[in-house]
């Protein structure tokens, strides 16, 4: 079987949806009996050329990943989506392709990903194919920290994510359809709030030599 | 001052767009230079606190969005997202708010950074949209609105380019 991955993250290094789809891909892999070709696409730099295009809607699956964006999708992920709708339209072999989607948020709260798993329903409905899943998960940047740290996937602060990853990665293996799958980071918000606002953004700027003042710039227009 | 965002061409704006007073309106439009995709970089929180760092002409949408009274979008729409290009424009704008983590309407949301209320006010032509993709852009719109900390929203859909008065 044949599955195509798209990394919709827009950051050149790694990021939160490059690496989980690297453990979907190991999980994949770990469950399933057959083998998958898996193939990754990444279009931070460039769109999907004709030939990754051709490949993409040939597939048997397909997963995106990417991080919401002012509680939808990237612009260049949606351009892509575009691309791909007229490329699955056109071809009668995509009509049992089905789609399967990871969308991350910043906040713990992994409903405000809601709109975004609609969003790729609903491409799924214009383009002919068929809607799998929507894994959304809140805490995408403590995911990113801890993956890129080498913790062990699924453990500690991500095992917040095993039952849900473990239905998703069930779900793919056998092309079965899902309701979306929202997994938030177990925290209580003052903490995640406190812990956010001092330990990354501050400790971030301060790197890059912003003060706390500095981050309150308002630029008043004339 | 007011801020209109639209994906027209230039011939379809200058048939169907009304303005009724351009000295006080910020037009964002795409014919201008295309903008530069968000890399997603947090330049604009923790670099170059309210303003993008890639200076395409397009890095004062968060300066923007802060001093208006009114942001006006005029946009298509598929699978319940503005269009392409209004999408870009609106990730670009993310420096009108802090990077910081607040709680507002009891879920968690980026602190403000501007004092002001603006309304966000959207018109979308698309013609051909299913009740599913209305009812996704007006609950994504409703959504965006309160991140960008409007006072008021509102969706209106035109089915349809007509003429549109400002």
């Amino acid at each position: 079987m044949k599955i195509s991955m798209i990394n919709g993250s827009p950051k050149l290094s790694k990021s939160c949806s490059s690496l989980l789809l690297e453990e979907l891909k190991k999980s994949i892999n770990e469950k399933s009996v057959s083998n998958f070709d898996i193939t990754n696409f990444d279009i931070s730099k460039h769109a999907l050329n004709e030939i990754e295009l051709n490949e993409v809607t040939n597939s048997d699956i397909l997963v995106v990943a990417f991080p919401l964006y002012v509680d939808g999708i990237p612009s260049h992920v949606l351009e892509e989506l575009y691309e791909l709708e007229s490329a699955f339209s056109g071809n009668p072999n995509s009509r049992n392709t089905v789609l399967y989607g990871i969308v991350n948020n910043g906040f713990s709260e992994s409903h405000q990903n809601k709109n975004a798993a609609k969003m790729l329903e609903l491409f799924c409905k214009r383009s002919g194919i068929i809607f799998g899943q929507v894994l959304a998960l809140g805490g995408g940047e403590v995911i990113r920290q801890m993956l890129e740290s080498g913790m062990p996937f699924l453990t500690a602060k991500l095992s917040y994510i095993k039952d849900d990853w473990n239905t998703f990665v069930d779900n793919i293996v056998v092309k079965r359809t899902g309701s979306t799958l929202f997994c938030s980071f177990k925290s209580p918000t003052w903490l995640f709030r406190i812990v956010g606002n001092s330990t990354f953004w501050n400790k971030n700027a301060k790197e890059n030599g912003i003060s706390k003042k500095q981050m309150k710039r308002r630029i008043i227009s004339q | 001052m007011n801020v209109l965002l639209h994906d027209l061409s230039l011939e379809n704006a200058n048939h169907y767009l009304s303005i009724n007073d351009k000295s006080s309106l910020q037009i964002v439009c795409m014919f201008d230079k295309p903008p530069v995709k968000c890399i997603g970089c947090f330049g604009c929180w923790i670099k170059n606190p309210g303003e993008c760092i890639m200076k395409d002409g397009y890095n004062h949408m968060g300066e923007y969005f802060g001093n208006c009274e009114k942001i006006i979008i005029v946009t298509s729409s598929r699978y319940g997202e503005f269009s392409v290009f209004i999408k870009n424009i609106i990730d670009r704008s993310i420096s009108a708010v802090h990077p910081y983590f607040v709680k507002r309407n009891g879920e968690m949301h980026h602190k403000l950074r501007y004092n002001n209320r603006p309304s966000f006010n959207v018109i979308c032509y698309s013609d051909d949209l299913s009740v599913d993709e209305k009812e996704t852009f007006e609950e994504r719109v409703k959504a965006a609105s309160v991140n960008l900390g409007a006072k008021e929203y509102s969706v209106t859909f035109t089915n349809g380019l007509k003429e549109i008065v400002i």
